[in-house]
């Protein structure tokens, strides 16, 4: 406990007068009382338990100072709302922040996420020291760049010397619009797991806040084979479920992954070249895979540092898409890896019926230590995937 | 006088002891950073960062009182940041840090504590980070990271199903262990239609932070689950609306345990409907529009329930200090994972070991570097089917350019990859070497050692074609670059971005430090006559 606590104590003497030997043994209680309650804090806060750990225990503590407080005072709110930003704009506000209490303050900076400047301050760990009367200034930046939607960005001020508080948190909040609105804001478009025998539509959709007649002049991708294009004007209702409220004009570019004999994932992009003079191309990335008729999930066994007296279990779903009367069989495995079909069952969904199969995968206990690679072979009578070949990685530790 | 002194002295003891008892114990102030429980709540969904309490730093949540129950902490939406965002220093969040934290409240407060998450362990997996195999492994990897911190709950959240529908669903089945204190993935509104996925998904859980008891449960957005492109992701969970499922889930909770929470998997709208719906529910845990939450929950029905979100990206955790009457205010305190619990990172140094050893090691073993897909260079026409030659090629004709380029830190790009052990790391690699997404680009160390680093193709495009033929000039006005097309069009952006150039990348800054117009000249007849690159 620091002195400023004792002084308070001994300050809350709004008691009854009482003689001046009471007093003295009152304060010199007050002190042995906060002395051992400090005692009792500070053993209960030594290091423990790893005595190879040399890191202290205790967080940079915010000191109190001695003497009569500081007080902050504000000229407004600590949240500034900016409103509606374009994108690569910086947007700037600054708060006086003034010491009115009797005391002085010291400010520090603490965890921010946007710029954040303080007058006088000459470093990051600087610590100023505002005396009573006197006022500083808060400056808090927020750069935009290509950040699009909502935002809320905020910086703290660690206060010593206030009585109430001992930081104070300065927010700016707001919007940020684009020259061109995309949707989804991530620029990704994701295809998912699709069957190589189908086609699979994906959209996007642009609207320009300050240009709304701008033309799309081209849509290009990595790999014109894989993909059907085309560009149509934003419906109003598309444009309304998309909050765009405020933007007319715009287009939606349908993107179809076409039937393919590959199979696997594809990481492939699409290209768009406009005519507005601040947003000449946008690139999307195009993701997905391509799966067969059978999948495997997961892809490979994968299981690392095996306890050798337990030995490990990984379950994997071998799935036949509207194969009702597949079969599947073990036919080769690694040395040491017991495989089992388990169950095989049928299911549906709205879009499709499943043939499944539960197969597990058991490296059994006492295996010994080393790493199992190689395949595993399954056989089925499926005319598209007579074997199917799971890639195994298994390493199982020293019993050591 | 003796006499008198020494009575007076210990009366003055006992009445500054009691004092000290009274003030202790019956300061009924609660932290400003405490929002009652149970009554009106004055800033009902309004925005509390403002007034911001005292806060003593000695110990791990230092404004809660000691005789709590104990202390729930909720995380989510972690979206694939298993480590501070980004490669560059001061960043928050990470997973050694928020077991760092747990494990310094367990040691320094000794309280019981519970930990759910919210769900979105991972990003999109078809989106441009690591690749779909690498977020797969991250994916176990993050369940691994919950099951070791004594998570009771996860909830099941759309972007997650995004592995595949299957795909997500053997994943809880084969990484979460099969015992009863292993964390289990909550869904009230998504049923598994196999019984072994049964084994993991749960309605609601029941956990404890001594003596209180708490109901957990969580709900996925219908919308979103639709939005899921997976064919057969109906085979295998049947997602129903939540009003059809909460009246009965929250009924039975309420049965047996003390706070009843609600994590919904949808957006901030949704959570705010579901809670004003139902107000049996204490605690909603809302998705954050923001990487930063606010610092102080939104409160509804009066403050007797709390809309907590925890923003993106793992940065931040919210603790819920549980009074032992129930009657009692609870109390609330953002945490933000920063750089001051790294004095204390050898308590997460089992987090250490799992995501700096064992995650990269599970990576290097399946080879997500060498198995990324690629995809052509997206330029037609006579460059088409051009490959990648390294910067040494470049070298034998522009031997001022090369130099400048190697004073540049784009050509220590490579080294960071060694020193940080991430040449396995596809996310990073990615930014680090040349023409890592494209046909002919960096594929291994081993395989084109000459491209790593941030070369000069990876500007200018892979340069076979123009090093066959140095004089085409189609193919030269092609590959040329201009400071207005690099601005305008966010080139340096991809790798400079909000996570790696956190404090903003001025272009204008960093363009003449990387500008190398007309270094050269081309006088010597030889550099007209073209090289043969290695593929």
């Amino acid at each position: 406990m620091s002195s400023q606590d004792v002084q308070h104590v001994g300050k809350a003497q709004g008691l009854p007068s009482e003689s001046s030997s009471f007093l003295k043994w009152l304060v010199a209680s007050v002190i042995i009382v906060a002395l051992a309650a400090g005692a009792a804090i500070g053993v209960r806060y030594l290091p423990t338990e790893n005595p190879n750990d040399t890191s202290t225990l205790s967080f940079p503590v915010p000191k109190k100072r001695a003497g009569p407080p500081g007080k902050i005072v504000l000229d407004e709110s600590p949240t500034y709302v900016f409103g509606v930003m374009p994108q690569r704009s910086k947007g700037t506000h600054t708060w006086t922040f003034k010491n009115g209490g009797e005391g002085v303050l010291e400010l520090s900076k603490g965890p921010s996420t946007c710029s954040c400047t303080i007058a006088n301050f000459k470093s990051e760990k600087d610590v100023l020291v505002l005396e009573p009367g006197k006022s500083t200034e808060i400056n808090l930046t927020w750069e935009t760049r290509e950040f699009d939607g909502k935002f809320e960005k905020s910086a703290t001020i660690n206060v010593v010397g206030d009585a109430d508080r001992s930081q104070v948190i300065f927010a700016v909040e707001g919007t940020v619009k684009p020259s061109m609105a995309i949707m989804p804001k991530e620029r990704t478009l994701s295809f998912g797991d699709v069957p190589n025998d189908a086609s699979r539509k994906v959209s996007f959709a642009l609207a320009s806040s300050d240009m709304p007649e701008f033309k799309i002049l081209t849509v290009t991708s990595s790999q014109p084979d894989a993909f059907n294009i085309e560009t149509v004007p934003l419906p109003d209702d598309e444009r309304q479920q998309l909050n765009w409220t405020t933007m007319t004009g715009g287009f939606k570019v349908n993107v179809e992954l076409k039937p393919s004999k590959e199979l696997g994932s594809f990481n492939e992009e699409i290209i768009v070249t406009t005519d507005h003079p601040k947003v000449a191309e946008i690139r999307l990335s195009a993701g997905g895979r391509r799966s067969g008729p059978v999948s495997i999930v997961p892809q490979v066994v994968q299981m690392h540092n095996i306890a050798p007296a337990d030995g490990g279990v990984q379950t994997l779903m071998v799935i036949v898409r509207n194969g009702e009367d597949t079969t599947l069989e073990v036919l080769d495995a690694p040395e040491n890896v017991k495989v089992e079909i388990a169950s095989a069952d049928l299911k549906s969904g709205s879009a499709v019926k499943v043939r499944q199969f539960r197969v597990t995968v058991t490296v059994p206990p006492g295996t010994p230590s080393g790493v199992i690679s190689g395949e595993i072979t399954l056989k089925s009578n499926h005319p598209r995937a007579e074997r199917l070949k799971i890639p195994v990685d298994i390493s199982v530790l020293s019993s050591n | 006088m003796r006499r008198t002194s020494s009575w007076t002295a210990a009366l003055a003891v006992m009445l500054c002891g009691l004092v000290l008892v009274v003030v202790g114990c019956t300061g009924k102030t609660p932290p400003a950073n405490a929002i009652p429980a149970q009554g009106a709540g004055p800033n009902e969904g309004a925005d509390a960062t403002a007034s911001a309490p005292p806060v003593s730093d000695s110990k791990p949540l230092a404004n809660f009182p000691d005789d709590l129950a104990g202390v729930l902490l909720i995380s989510g939406e972690m979206v694939g940041y298993t480590e501070p965002c980004g490669c560059t220093s001061g960043q928050s969040g990470g997973l050694i840090r928020r077991q760092t934290f747990t494990e310094l409240v367990k040691s320094e407060r000794k309280w019981p504590m519970a930990l759910i998450d919210l769900g979105s362990l991972i990003n999109d997996p078809h989106g441009p980070h690591g690749g779909m195999e690498q977020t797969r492994i991250k994916f176990d990897t993050a369940l691994k990271a919950l099951t070791m911190l004594n998570y009771s709950a996860i909830a099941l959240s759309p972007e997650d199903l995004k592995l595949g529908v299957t795909d997500t669903l053997m994943r809880f089945l084969n990484s979460l262990p099969d015992d009863k204190t292993a964390p289990k993935i909550v869904a009230a509104n998504a049923t598994p239609t196999l019984d072994d996925f049964g084994t993991r998904l749960k309605p609601s859980v029941r956990t404890a932070v001594g003596t209180v008891k708490l109901g957990v449960t969580s709900v996925l957005d219908p919308a979103a689950f639709a939005e899921i492109k997976d064919a057969e992701k109906d085979v295998y969970l049947k997602v129903v609306p939540p009003e059809d499922v909460l009246p009965g889930v929250l009924a039975d909770l309420e049965k047996d345990t003390d706070v009843q929470i609600l994590m919904v998997q949808g957006p901030l709208a949704m959570a705010k409907r579901l809670g004003l719906a139902y107000p049996g529910f204490d605690i909603i845990v809302s998705t954050s529009e923001f990487v930063e939450p606010k610092s102080q929950p939104e409160t509804l029905h009066g403050g007797k329930t709390w809309l907590v979100s925890v923003g993106r990206k793992g940065q931040y955790l919210a603790a819920i200090g549980l009074p032992k009457d129930p009657l009692k205010d609870r109390i609330y305190q953002r945490i933000t994972l920063n750089d001051r619990y790294d004095k204390f990172k050898k308590r997460g140094e089992p987090m250490r070991k799992l995501i700096h050893e064992d995650f990269v090691a599970d990576l290097a073993s399946a080879d997500v570097v060498g198995t990324y897909p690629k995809r052509a260079y997206p330029w037609n026409g006579e460059l088409t089917g051009a490959s990648y030659v390294g910067a040494e090629t470049c070298k034998q004709c522009h031997p001022n350019t090369y130099n400048r380029w190697l004073s540049t830190k784009h050509a220590e790009a490579y080294k960071p990859l060694i020193e940080k052990k991430r040449e396995a790391d596809a996310d990073c690699v990615r930014c680090h070497t040349t023409g890592f997404e494209f046909e002919g680009g960096f594929a291994s160390a081993s395989l084109t050692p000459h491209l790593k680093g941030n070369q000069c193709e990876n500007c200018h495009g892979p340069g076979s074609k123009h090093a066959e033929a140095p004089d085409d000039k189609v193919i030269r006005s092609t590959i040329v670059r201009s400071a207005e097309d690099f601005n305008k069009n966010l080139r340096c952006v991809a790798c400079h971005d909000e996570d790696n150039a956190p404090h903003g990348f001025d272009f204008a800054t960093m363009w003449p430090k990387v500008m190398h117009s007309k270094l050269d000249n081309y006088d010597d007849p030889k550099v007209h006559q073209g090289i043969k690159a290695k593929p």
